[in-house]
């Protein structure tokens, strides 16, 4: 099985923490994208200044924030950098229900939150918005 | 559907005990079943019974005022709960829950309390699971500071395995950020990593050690140095 994105997307990838960045980033280069890194929001709004970073899709993992929180933060980065409401942003929420284990939320356009239980749930939503983007 | 009953002998403290002592016991013995999440001792609380698993999993948590908790120590069937007894605290600061179900034999704590103050076999293997309780703790608290995420779920996964005796543990991503003191989100890539290499399957609350070798090789340097331990006391 080709794990590999047939085009090499680039991925925005914000995560605070400091366990989970190291482990995210691999596993976002494992399936083939390539990762652009910001450790909180004031980096990840500098890096994306003046929009010379370009990238496919912004992924936002902060620590003690809510989704909603997290998602209008994600939009004011997409924002800066100049990017039109059409770049996906996938925000990983921290902390919920049973209820919402496993499930992907498509809240507005192309905002997502995801809240993870299954290990191949983040690298199946990805691959999908990523390939959307080219109309594969 | 058939459930297997495991033998009182698949806690490794009582396979231990010589027969005289563990005939002491046998009438205060009891075989419970434990569901998840059931209470074993809460803080400040005298502790009236000890635990010894079968094929449960207990854990011990250290649990902070904003509520966020850190698993400081489990109880497999290689152990038992209720060691503050044994040490004339009675209670203790730290919650143990049932973390994975099954059974275990529930002993009054003061019927084990007398039985080790008797000395004998009991005293020695109780004393040397204390002993393997200190290292367990210390370990633990170098490894969460120092080792990677990806190292210490393997870490956990296989110690939980140990001490359920089975290959595949119950358990929800929830409960593993809380085991491994650790955000939701990096247990979940942690888990990915794992499963892309093929050492774990993960499906909804159950992780399948797939290959355990390599999920041995993939642990960090605790897993083997707590296990050796156990080994050279208890072998």
């Amino acid at each position: 099985m080709n794990n590999e994105p047939q085009r090499q997307a680039t991925i925005f990838l914000v995560e605070e923490d400091d366990d989970t960045r190291p482990v995210l980033r691999q596993n976002l280069q494992n399936y083939g994208y390539r990762v652009l890194l910001a450790v909180d929001e004031e980096d990840a709004l500098e890096r994306v200044g003046g929009g010379i970073v370009r990238a496919d899709l912004f992924l936002i993992n902060l620590v003690g924030k809510t989704p909603a929180e997290v998602l209008q933060i994600g939009r004011r980065i997409r924002e800066h950098g100049k990017y039109d409401g059409h770049t996906p942003l996938v925000v990983i929420a921290e902390k919920y229900g049973a209820d919402l284990e496993g499930t992907n939320a498509n809240v507005d356009n192309n905002d997502w939150v995801t809240y993870l239980e299954e290990p191949d749930q983040l690298k199946n939503l990805l691959r999908r918005l990523t390939s959307e983007l080219w109309g594969e | 559907m058939t459930q297997h009953t495991p033998a009182l002998t698949a806690n490794r403290l009582l396979d231990h005990l010589p027969g005289e002592e563990l005939e002491f016991l046998r009438p205060h013995m009891e075989q419970v079943h434990l569901s998840h999440g059931d209470s074993i001792i809460e803080p400040h609380v005298p502790i009236k019974d000890c635990y010894f698993p079968l094929n449960s999993l207990l854990s011990m948590v250290t649990t902070m005022e904003d509520g966020s908790s850190v698993e400081c120590g489990s109880i497999g069937r290689e152990g038992m709960s209720g060691v503050p007894v044994l040490l004339d605290a009675g209670e203790t600061t730290m919650p143990t829950f049932v973390q994975v179900a099954g059974d275990a034999i529930r002993v009054k704590a003061a019927v084990v309390k007398k039985a080790y103050d008797r000395g004998g076999e009991l005293k020695k293997i109780l004393n040397r699971y204390m002993h393997t309780i200190i290292i367990v703790s210390s370990q633990s608290t170098a490894c969460n500071r120092i080792h990677r995420i990806e190292e210490r779920l393997a870490r956990w996964l296989l110690m939980s395995s140990d001490g359920v005796g089975s290959d595949e543990v119950n358990i929800t991503h929830e409960y593993l950020a809380i085991m491994l003191g650790v955000r939701r989100a990096g247990v979940s890539e942690a888990a990915a990593k794992l499963q892309e290499k093929d050492l774990i399957r993960y499906y909804r609350g159950n992780v399948l050690i797939s290959d355990r070798e390599r999920l041995e090789a993939c642990a960090c340097e605790c897993y083997h140095v707590v296990k050796a331990e156990y080994d050279r006391l208890f072998s």
